[in-house]
């Protein structure tokens, strides 16, 4: 009895193990993706921003898993360092609110920020361009 | 499907026990958790104690991300510091600081018993502890938000330990002090200035 017991509990701690392992590989794959997405999430995020007004962070991930069709996920660990360093840049403002029980934290453009945006998203503009330029086949005959 | 408030309670100690300490970080986390767990309740119908688990194995090591165990250095912070010491007003203060120094000559109010170099050991040492007082005494929580402009005077008391063999004990020149009442100075309205943007929010977290 205390026999299977206890190989019911290393099955269960194997399984435990292999459920962490798959995690891990599908936690590392998105951020092999995300590499290339870096640099142009503060633009993501003031372009979400100037269009829906004030959002709270688990709104801004979702929105953009919403858009892109998942396929671009913002994970919390690189959300709310951007989300920060961009309130100390003067570039956003926080509104704190009573919601449901908890505190929430919503984000906004100041008026900075809002012509910061339309410098970023020109700058992002060019870039794929460029990236276009360079990746995409000449078609040349 | 909104969680009550011993929900809400779990998700704050389970927190903790994570060692998130900080309050304002704390309550941003909260938020994002109660608000996955509550889609994800009403999505997949699960109860709350399943859906968090099934959250917490997914997102616990990126949600951690976010956390600041120790009060350590960071390059954002002094950054940010870089960035408020060019401003305007305080390179007017340099400049007034410079011709303060020049033509007043503070030397003579100093001893051998009593150097430039312990005046400007106890402003900091003072600072720190009235900080600390502060943080521990007065607010009694801890808040990220103001706690890291602590690593600034941090490095602003390494900076004078490290220049203080180049003080020449008889008689200081007006650039070495100009330096330091500066960045002093400067620090002193950094961390005002936090602290003031810090109290238009703070109500809402305590």
């Amino acid at each position: 009895m205390a026999r299977s017991a206890l190989q019911f509990y290393t099955y269960k701690s194997y399984v435990y193990k292999k459920l962490m392992y798959l995690c891990s590989i599908k936690n590392g794959a998105a951020m092999k993706q995300s590499q290339l997405y870096k640099g142009s999430l503060a633009t993501i995020v003031m372009k979400l921003l100037e269009e829906n007004g004030r959002m709270y962070g688990y709104e801004i991930t979702q929105k953009v898993k919403d858009i892109t069709n998942g396929e671009l996920k913002i994970t919390e660990g690189a959300l709310y360092p951007a989300l920060h360093k961009l309130e100390a840049e003067g570039v956003l403002e926080v509104e704190v609110a009573q919601v449901d029980n908890r505190v929430r934290k919503y984000y906004k453009l100041t008026e900075k920020g809002t012509t910061e945006t339309v410098n970023r998203l020109a700058e992002l503009e060019d870039f794929i361009r460029n990236m276009q330029t360079l990746v995409q086949p000449k078609l040349e005959y | 499907m909104k969680l009550t408030k011993e929900e809400i309670q779990f998700i704050d100690t389970y927190l903790i026990k994570s060692e998130v300490f900080y309050v304002d970080v704390r309550q941003e986390l909260i938020d994002h958790v109660a608000t996955a767990v509550e889609a994800s309740m009403a999505e997949e119908d699960l109860d709350f104690y399943d859906a968090f688990k099934e959250y917490m194995v997914m997102h616990k090591k990126e949600l951690l991300k976010n956390n600041v165990i120790r009060w350590k250095f960071s390059w954002e912070v002094t950054r940010q510091f870089g960035l408020f010491l060019i401003k305007p007003m305080q390179l007017v203060m340099v400049v007034a600081l410079f011709f303060f120094f020049r033509f007043v000559d503070i030397n003579r109010y100093f001893s051998a018993g009593f150097t430039v170099p312990n005046l400007f050991f106890i402003l900091v040492m003072g600072l720190a502890v009235i900080q600390l007082c502060y943080f521990q005494l007065y607010l009694k929580k801890r808040f990220y938000v103001i706690e890291k402009t602590g690593s600034l005077l941090m490095v602003l008391y390494y900076f004078q330990l490290f220049f203080m063999p180049f003080f020449d004990k008889s008689a200081v020149s007006s650039l070495t002090v100009t330096v330091f009442s500066f960045l002093y100075l400067a620090y002193l309205s950094f961390f005002v200035q936090a602290l003031v943007r810090f109290n238009q929010h703070r109500f809402n977290y305590i």
